[in-house]
Formats: structure tokens, C-alpha cells, sequence
């Protein structure tokens, strides 16, 4: 009996001890780590990105001096085009924030689930791209929904072509079967989530291509507006990548 | 003659009001979609030689022959940086076998987050 109280006796102490020294060895941690570094947001000083088969690092210029110059930081260009736009890019597409861009890639990005569109022209995505992105510039995915080209862009996505029987659409119409993610013509259950951006808030590319997309009938819901794009990637002191 | 003179000014003012309307609409800029494009493209010219900061030189990333991530860092270099950044988990990891060091780099070779491999850390010491 008295072996058994020893041995829970040591158990607890154990456990506290562990308990204690974790929990201080953590606020140190926590003390070093946010001495005078920029994170990218609180708790996430940097992460690691795939870009073109590399790895890359994002992470904030770490000079509280540094100043924005040149193109994105002017303060307006001709409207129209270049107007302000609205928060919304359509209906039921959430529009998103840089933390919100921060875990897509360090969670659907990185797991295959998600891509992180670019849907600038090509010139402007030679100059420099938010690491991580593709370029399917907003040209390519405005194309009719039964063109070969959108066709292409809808299989890369994840969405698979289906020949559903009259009575299989009548159901689903009825909404006796499930037809969540299913047109007439696709199936997009397994579809990626897209984080789609252009130039920033003042810039017509990606919300073009997404409209597009929903044109073509990808599901509002796994697609999504990284509004402030390129301009407020830049003004928050993020890097880029220039394509090899 | 005062009828031929009212037909006459309301013909008159119809047709100045349509010459109205069509320079207007011609005046007012609208775009298509062609015209959206080439705006764009005369941008990019206005763009900087490099917009201001360009890609952190990335002490991790270099791509090998099959086209799929490397990271640069060795074990060695990742010790002192987990030792000098995060001391506490440090502590955890160097009482750790070599098999749960090893799993713990791999983790971070893969680009897991700090979180994670900091909890990893802490499982294997704990034997969970």
C-alpha cells in the first residue's frame, strides 16, 4: 500500500514538475520569439511555402522604417478601369484577409486541397507573385463553360465530368438524392477550395475570374477573394517571387 | 402655315435631340473587354524594374533534380536554431531518442508548422 501511495506520490510530482517547467519554458519561448521581430501575425513569425517546386519563406520585412515606393503605392490610378471596388466579388465567395491567406497555405495549400490563384496577365505575374501562386490569368477562365479551355481549368481544379440519367437529375432536382456540388454536366465534391487575387482592391482581374468561374458552375463556397491582393501583400512588407 | 411652323420646330428638336444622344453615347467611355486588357497591359509598363522587395534570400529552399521541395537546412543547423529560438523545446528534443530527433527534422523538412513539431516534441518526451 505503501509502495502504491509512493509511486503516486512521485507520479504527481512528476507531473507538476513537468507542468511547471513546461509552462515557464514556454513564456520564454514565447518572450524570445516576439522580442523585436515583425511575425506575420501574432504567434506565426514566418512560414514555408511551395513555389514552383521550391521552398520559400514568407515573412515580413523586418525594418519598422521601410516605406512602400513605387507602383503600389500610389494612391489612385484612371477610373475606370482601375475604380475601387466593392468588399464582395459575388454572391456566397467570401471575401479574405492576409491571415486567412496565411492558413490556406500552411493548410489546403500545402495539403493539395486548395491552390492560390494569381489571376493577373501574364506580364504582371512575371514582375512578381505572392509565393505559392499559379497564374491562370482572368482571360483563361472567362472563357465559355463549354469551351476546351475552361474544360481544362475545371478538371485542374478537381472537378470531374459526370453523364447523369434524366431520372438521376429529376431526383436531385426534387432533392430526393443528394446534389450538393453537382451540376448537370460536373461534379465538384471533390473540387479545391481557390484563393483567387489580382492587383489589389482597386483591380478587376480576379473578380472577373471568378465571376467566370461561377458562370461555369463552381461552387461559390470554395471559392474565395483575397481582395487586398498584391498592392496590400506589399504594403504589409511581405515578399514576392519573380517566376525562373 | 402655323401648323407647317409646329410640325417643323418638333421634327427640328427631335432630330438636334437625337444628334445629342448619340455624341453622348459615344462620348461616354465604356469598356469592353478588349479595351479592359489593354489598359492592364499598358500598366505593367508604369511597374518598377522589381516591385521595391524582392524574394528573401531563403536559407531553405532549392529545388533538386525531381522538381520537388529540398531543404538546405541540416539537422545540425536546425538544432541550433530550435536551441537558440525555442530553448524550452529544445530541452525536450535533445533528451529525445535519435529515432524521435529524426522524426521531429522530417517533420520540419516538410514544412510543418512550429506548433506542431513543437508538439510532436513535447508527445515523444511524454510517450504519448
Amino acid at each position: 500500500m505503501n509502495r502504491m501511495g509512493g509511486l503516486l506520490f512521485q507520479t504527481v510530482s512528476v507531473s507538476l514538475f513537468l507542468l511547471l517547467f513546461w509552462g515557464s519554458a514556454m513564456a520564454e519561448e514565447e518572450a524570445v520569439s516576439t522580442s523585436s521581430f515583425i511575425p506575420l501575425v501574432d504567434g506565426k513569425p514566418y512560414l514555408h511555402v511551395i513555389h514552383e517546386g521550391r521552398s520559400v519563406k514568407v515573412q515580413r520585412v523586418q525594418d519598422p522604417a521601410y516605406e512602400l515606393k513605387g507602383y503600389f503605392a500610389r494612391t489612385a490610378r484612371k477610373c475606370p478601369p482601375f475604380c475601387i471596388r466593392p468588399i464582395s466579388a459575388a454572391d456566397n465567395v467570401a471575401t479574405i484577409a492576409e491571415p486567412e491567406i496565411f492558413e490556406f497555405m500552411e493548410n489546403e495549400l500545402r495539403d493539395g486541397l486548395g491552390m492560390l490563384i494569381d489571376a493577373r496577365t501574364k506580364k504582371w505575374f512575371e514582375k512578381g507573385t505572392i509565393p505559392g501562386s499559379v497564374n491562370i490569368p482572368f482571360t483563361e477562365l472567362t472563357k465559355e463553360p463549354d469551351s476546351e479551355e475552361m474544360q481544362k481549368y475545371l478538371k485542374l481544379f478537381g472537378g470531374k465530368t459526370r453523364e447523369a440519367g434524366s431520372m438521376e437529375l429529376t431526383m436531385e432536382k426534387l432533392g430526393l438524392i443528394d446534389a450538393e456540388y453537382k451540376t448537370e454536366k460536373w461534379d465538384f465534391s471533390e473540387a479545391k477550395s481557390l484563393v483567387i487575387w489580382c492587383n489589389g482592391p482597386a483591380c478587376g482581374q480576379s473578380p472577373r475570374a471568378i465571376n467566370g468561374l461561377l458562370k461555369a458552375g463552381y461552387p461559390a463556397d470554395k471559392i474565395f477573394y483575397y481582395r487586398g491582393g498584391m498592392q496590400m501583400w506589399l504594403l504589409f512588407g511581405m515578399n514576392i517571387v519573380t517566376s525562373k | 402655315m402655323l401648323d407647317f411652323l409646329k410640325i417643323y420646330t418638333t421634327r427640328a428638336a427631335c432630330s438636334r435631340f437625337l444628334a445629342v444622344l448619340v455624341v453622348l453615347l459615344f462620348s461616354i467611355p465604356v469598356f469592353s473587354a478588349d479595351d479592359y486588357l489593354s489598359e492592364i497591359e499598358a500598366e505593367t509598363v508604369k511597374l518598377d524594374p522589381g516591385l521595391g522587395f524582392e524574394e528573401q534570400p531563403d536559407e531553405t529552399g532549392t529545388e533538386n533534380n525531381t522538381g520537388t521541395a529540398e531543404i538546405n537546412r541540416s539537422r545540425e543547423e536546425f538544432e541550433a536554431w530550435l536551441e537558440e529560438k525555442y530553448r524550452g523545446s529544445f530541452v525536450f528534443y535533445s533528451k529525445l531518442p535519435q529515432r524521435s530527433r529524426e522524426e521531429v527534422f522530417q517533420q520540419y523538412l516538410q514544412g510543418a508548422d512550429l506548433k506542431v513539431i513543437r508538439k510532436t516534441i513535447v508527445d515523444r518526451y511524454l510517450q504519448r
